[in-house]
């Protein structure tokens, strides 16, 4: 523990919208001795899966990615690609199963890359930080240094680091490995039973009635369960539970974060957490421990 | 089968007529309240030959969460195919979005508007 090595991609969310998001993860994996290099060049991995079979063409971007890392892997010793953002996790892991099951799509995929020298050996592992954090489980509990017993945190899975169930991260219908994670860090879990129901994803552009209500319904489920806090793993969840929450009239008193704001938080690593979102923790902890 | 349907039966590779009708597809489907024709009843259409399934307005409506695809029972694939719904009407330059209607364009993040480009326009 601790002396794990990976590679990141880190996709178009994190470097743009999310930027807190990956900020606070590289403070986290700083502090608990985990070693991440981010790729020297990578492409848009698709976003989604594209579920049509005869349609590889689609799988390129991913696939230069893999290529990029297998490369690098060579370098320095690992073959596995972590991703913060699950859609990225979902649509890597997804093209390379498909690569690594179906020889026909190995074959058309190379037509397109043997005119640039390129190859793909299927030798990179495609890992989403949740599972990373929940290995080091041990290693956050000691690098605790905020108490987080005012915070009542509700763990929102969603849809892509769970499904389809050959890519999930861990038990798809009862998840639990967020909830670890957030228990060694000292937080109270609220287990709500909206953690893997779809926020409505990218139907926000064609019905944005249909998204809000999703949304707004996982919302109001982590609250009425108690929650202070949810968290999300995912720039596209975050997105549009904030839609949901703009558009309520009644606004509740709960705060969308992302897990790697709220481990930074505890350990005291503050460089990077939006303004809002500390003054919103630091009113959740008990009496004369306000602050740090 | 007409033409619309083994379009969507090559695009999908998936076989409908595995498809019992058990719901199950229905229930768990987090969009389906929004749904003109739900998931089992658009499966139902296919194995039926009705080509008006290409006008459902459902498909559209579908996240592509996989909830139906981890569920159902006889691994029919409900949310696969209704990929293979929409790309007969985008490949032939039927998009389903209109960027300026979208409240707040400036605001989405890239990732809202990468997911939706691929989903709405083919
Ligand atoms: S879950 Fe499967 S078998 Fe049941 S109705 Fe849906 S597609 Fe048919
Ligand atoms: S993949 Fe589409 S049809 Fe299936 S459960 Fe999800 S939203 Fe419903």
């Amino acid at each position: 523990m601790g002396n794990d090595k990976y590679l990141y991609f880190p996709g178009c969310s994190v470097k743009r919208d999310a930027k807190s998001y990956e900020k606070t993860a590289f403070d986290v994996f700083g502090k608990l001795g985990i070693w991440v290099k981010e790729l020297d060049k990578w492409w848009c991995c698709g976003a989604t899966f594209g579920l049509a079979v005869d349609d590889v063409a689609r799988h390129l971007g991913s696939v230069r990615s893999l290529i990029q890392a297998e490369q690098e892997g060579a370098q320095y010793g690992t073959y596995k690609l972590l991703t913060l953002c699950p859609m990225c996790y979902n649509t890597l892991k997804r093209v390379n199963l498909l690569l690594k099951k179906d020889p026909g799509k190995l074959d058309n995929i190379r037509r397109y890359l043997r005119d640039e020298n390129l190859d793909y050996k299927l030798s990179v592992e495609v890992v989403h930080v949740l599972p990373v954090l929940y290995e080091n489980r041990d290693l956050i509990r000691k690098n605790i240094v905020r108490n987080g017993s005012g915070i009542r945190a509700a763990p929102y899975y969603g849809c892509t680091p769970l499904r389809p169930r050959e890519v999930a991260v861990d038990n798809p219908e009862a998840p639990s490995i967020m909830h670890v994670v957030l228990e060694s860090a000292g937080v109270h879990v609220v287990d709500f039973p909206f953690k893997t129901e779809c926020c409505g994803a990218y139907v926000y552009a064609y019905n944005r009635k249909a998204v809000i209500g999703k949304s707004s319904m996982i919302i109001l489920g982590a609250y009425k369960a108690g929650a202070n806090v949810l968290v999300t793993v995912c720039p596209l969840c975050h997105y549009n539970l904030m839609l949901a929450y703009n558009s309520m009239k009644n606004k509740p008193s709960i705060k969308i974060i992302y897990l790697t704001e709220l481990l930074a938080y505890l350990m005291g690593l503050d460089d990077n957490i939006p303004h809002d979102i500390k003054s919103f923790l630091d009113g959740l902890a008990p009496a004369g421990e306000g602050g740090k | 089968m007409g033409d619309v349907i083994d379009k969507i039966i090559r695009i999908s590779g998936r076989n409908v007529n595995l498809c019992y009708q058990c719901g199950m597809c229905t229930a768990v489907c987090p969009m389906a309240e929004y749904m003109d024709v739900k998931p089992h009843q658009i499966i139902r259409m296919i194995q039926l030959g009705d080509e008006r399934v290409v006008e459902v307005d459902a498909v559209w409506v579908c996240a592509s969460c996989m909830a139906c695809v981890d569920r159902c029972p006889r691994d029919v694939g409900p949310g696969i195919i209704f990929e293979a719904v929409r790309l007969v009407s985008l490949r032939k330059g039927i998009d389903k979005i209109d960027y300026r209607a979208i409240e707040d364009l400036e605001a989405a993040p890239t990732l809202a508007m990468v997911t939706a480009s691929r989903k709405y326009t083919g």
